[in-house]
């Protein structure tokens, strides 16, 4: 219960703020716990499409922290095939309950137009994104192209 | 202190930044000048970090954050005996202090705490309400319907057909037993009438209208409905009382009916309809509302009980075939 009032006033502080880098927030009325939104790097090589991702946030939430996934492949060091995330910000042992999620969505934001190469998920990704940047960035290009959905345009 | 200024200004601690060299002067207040700090600013830094509202008997951790009492007792039964701020650690309740001047502080500056919130609240509900994506979707198919009923008036003859005979199974038995109970009959037709809302999606008056009663023989022949309008014959109708003038007034009926219908079937659907309106026997099933139809300006031709629809349309509605027909009724 505490959870639901709480993601009510998240979700509408979010809307209000109007992000452009995260948006067409979509929310089941019965289950405010799941969120799926589009998140527009600006970056290269991902600004060239927009990445559909879910967040879950427990019913013990904001005691927990929320999970979050890919819906969208993306082609990254810290984003493995299956979609899962390596956010430290939401780990458990980091998580703190006065973290709100926009604080959340813009760390993952962050983390995507910068990857972290030092803490991979995809180790042969982070090596090549570390050795041969021009092909990473090629082949990132071509993913995003490829599996990303149509930014909006405004 | 001339020395610490000195280093001071070694370090380049007293240099402007950009802003503070751009800057205009601020005026000082001299006079009894107001300025307002608008609440919603202060809300922010007396909030709770756990529920995001006002804080709530306030307690303080030995690294000085606060907390609702209800949401840090709840966050150390959740297992992290850290701060929810800042992660220190906290062993147990006892290492919270209640903090009372930050309550005293909060509660001079919204005395109408309850208010605030409900205003907030609202806000937020509106908010997310408006923006939902499934209310938009929701918005729209309605509008679509709306629409498409609007145009397509004449375009839905053979899903109202069945719709028809499956309506008249169950209209029946209330109609042909004038002793039943009324709200019995009430409830019946409502929920006929939600069960083929979501069919055809035409507004109530419609649906509910479609339930002409239409004997055995109709089912199989009728292959088409017209469309007609009923409305209480403007004459007639003044000899009645304010009262049920009242509740006639808004009474145009959408109608569409097989074409095999005859008057009398036609008045007897009405009977019905008007004593649910009424909500008792107002009227008997043997005859007592009339039906006409116009022929010039303010003449209204009795029809005999015994034509169908399609004989009326032939006989008096040749030229104006594209509306639906118009008939009026009245009773006495």
């Amino acid at each position: 219960m505490a959870a639901t009032r709480r993601l009510q006033k998240e979700l509408a502080d979010i809307r209000d703020s109007g992000l452009k880098s995260f948006r067409d927030i979509q929310v089941d009325e019965t289950n405010i716990l799941a969120w799926q939104g589009l998140i527009l790097p600006e970056n290269p090589p991902y600004n060239k499409g927009a990445f559909r991702i879910e967040i879950n946030f427990p019913a013990e939430y904001p005691f927990k922290p929320p999970k979050i996934n890919f819906k969208t492949k993306i082609y990254h060091p810290n984003i493995d095939e299956k979609g899962q995330v390596c956010l430290p910000i939401i780990s458990a042992e980091n998580w703190k309950p006065a973290t709100k999620a926009d604080q959340v969505i813009q760390a993952l934001i962050a983390l995507v137009n910068d990857p972290e190469p030092e803490h991979p998920l995809r180790a042969e990704l982070a090596e090549e994104y570390l050795k041969d940047r021009k092909k990473f960035f090629k082949n990132a290009e071509d993913y995003a192209k490829k599996f990303g959905e149509k930014r909006p345009s405004d | 202190m001339a020395s610490k200024n000195s280093s001071n200004n070694d370090n380049d601690e007293w240099k402007l930044s950009l802003y503070e060299l751009q800057r205009t002067c601020h005026e000082v207040i001299t006079d009894d000048t107001e300025i307002e700090v608008p609440l919603e600013s202060i809300h922010k830094d007396l909030m709770c970090p756990i529920c995001l509202e006002l804080l709530n008997k306030t307690m303080a951790t030995k690294c000085l954050h606060r907390f609702c009492s209800e949401c840090i007792v709840t966050a150390l039964r959740a297992g992290n005996k850290k701060c929810p701020t800042c992660r220190k650690r906290l062993i147990s309740k006892r290492c919270l202090r209640p903090d009372h001047n930050i309550d005293l502080l909060i509660s001079k500056l919204f005395p109408n705490r309850e208010e605030f919130n409900e205003h907030r609240n609202k806000i937020i509900e509106n908010l997310n309400q408006s923006q939902s994506h499934d209310n938009i979707v929701k918005s729209m198919t309605e509008g679509l319907k709306i629409q498409k009923q609007k145009r397509s008036y004449n375009t839905k003859n053979k899903r109202s057909a069945e719709q028809t005979k499956s309506s008249s199974s169950n209209m029946l038995a209330p109609s042909t037993s004038s002793q039943v109970d009324n709200n019995v009959t009430e409830s019946t037709v409502q929920t006929n009438g939600t069960k083929k809302k979501k069919i055809t999606g035409l507004d109530s008056a419609t649906v509910t209208s479609n339930i002409i009663e239409c004997d055995g023989a109709f089912d199989g022949v009728s292959s088409s409905d017209m469309e007609l309008i009923f409305k209480p014959h403007p004459k007639e109708m003044h000899n009645n009382n304010q009262q049920e003038e009242d509740s006639i007034k808004a009474d145009s009926r959408y109608i569409k009916a097989p074409y095999l219908a005859t008057v009398a079937h036609m008045s007897r659907y009405l009977t019905i309809r008007l004593n649910l309106v009424q909500g008792r026997e107002l009227l008997s099933d043997n005859g007592d509302v009339l039906m006409y139809i116009s022929q010039a300006a303010d003449q209204y031709v009795l029809l005999d009980n015994n034509l169908t629809l399609q004989n009326v349309q032939e006989k008096f509605f040749n030229a104006k075939k594209e509306k639906p027909m118009e008939i009026f009724y009245s009773y006495n």
